[in-house]
């Protein structure tokens, strides 16, 4: 058989790749992680691990909407969902 | 067999390359800009009046302003302030001091201005900084040195960039009691496998973003 390897299910659903990003930054199950976590207070995240989570949205993928309002924006309390409705617009595209 | 191990090639990932390529001081979300005299009031602001002048170098302590000039600079190597690429507001400082270029180590700074407490740019901006001093010197590791009340923030996830490689027992005093003083090492080796974590492609010097020179035969063709 050739071609290239069949790509995990989520490599195509950006909220699955979010979240198995988060698990990994997180050091958790996917399972775990549920959209009402609080990335903060929930999750520990750090601030060393937040931009762990910044670099892998960025890197992975279309996070247009993280140039506007990083600079200001209240980590307190957000939770995963509200994180990912922020960041990730609504036509996505997944980076090869 | 493989390349002997000689100074060039364990300083820099482009040792051997024909490129010079410069450290970038921005990435998407933050800038290094260097620190110059119209930073001085602001930065002697935030170390009087925020909680940053109690944990960090003056422990409270509020040097002349002549004396604080000459000691913000006293052993400096490369100094930055981290701003925001938005608004250009500053997040914080990054030092490097204390540079021993025989054994090849040096001390590695930072502080975060108070408002910015949970702000994981600065994170970013010292990540960029980091690539910068593993770029320009051939520093085998970098240490840290933080109260452990400063370390408790990031304990967790600083795992995996440092190891511990010294603790001071009851070494300083604040709010009526000792705490302990502890000595992190960031390996440059450490640093080239994890740094991808904290730096997109094109600010690791292998993106043709980043600035690169090509060497003129003449040159290249020198021996080492």
């Amino acid at each position: 058989m050739t071609g290239p390897p069949p790509r995990a299910p989520h490599d195509d659903d950006p909220w699955e790749r979010f979240i198995c990003g988060l698990a990994e930054i997180s050091d958790r199950d996917q399972e775990t992680i549920t959209p009402d976590a609080r990335v903060i207070e929930d999750l520990a995240l750090d601030s060393l691990a937040l931009a762990e989570l910044i670099v892998f949205i960025d890197s992975e993928l279309y996070a247009r909407a993280l140039d506007s309002g990083l600079d200001d924006r209240a980590w307190e309390g957000l939770t995963v969902r509200q994180l990912y409705d922020a960041i990730v617009p609504t036509n996505i595209e997944i980076r090869a | 067999m493989p390349d002997p191990v000689t100074p060039a090639n364990l300083t820099s990932p482009h040792a051997g390359h024909d490129t010079f390529i410069a450290p970038a001081l921005t990435s998407r979300h933050v800038r290094l800009t260097p620190l110059t005299p119209a930073d001085y009031g602001m930065l002697q602001m935030e170390e009087a009046t925020t909680g940053l002048g109690l944990r960090w170098r003056y422990r409270g302590m509020t040097p002349s302003p002549d004396q604080w000039v000459r000691m913000i600079w006293d052993g400096v190597l490369a100094q930055f302030l981290v701003v925001t690429r938005k608004s250009e507001r500053p997040l914080g400082l990054v030092l490097v001091y204390r540079a021993n270029m025989q054994d090849q180590f040096a001390y590695l700074g930072a502080a975060r201005f108070g408002a910015h407490a949970r702000s994981p740019l600065m994170i970013l901006g010292l990540a960029l900084f980091v690539e910068y001093v593993f770029t320009c010197w051939p520093f085998h590791k970098l240490y840290l040195e933080t109260p452990e009340y400063n370390y408790e923030q990031f304990a967790k996830s600083i795992q995996r960039y440092v190891k511990l490689e010294g603790r001071f027992h009851d070494h300083s005093y604040y709010g009526g009691r000792r705490w302990d003083q502890l000595v992190l090492a960031l390996y440059r080796s450490t640093w080239r496998t994890e740094a991808e974590r904290l730096l997109r492609p094109e600010v690791t010097n292998h993106s043709p973003t980043s600035l690169k020179v090509t060497m003129p035969p003449s040159k290249r063709d020198q021996p080492g």
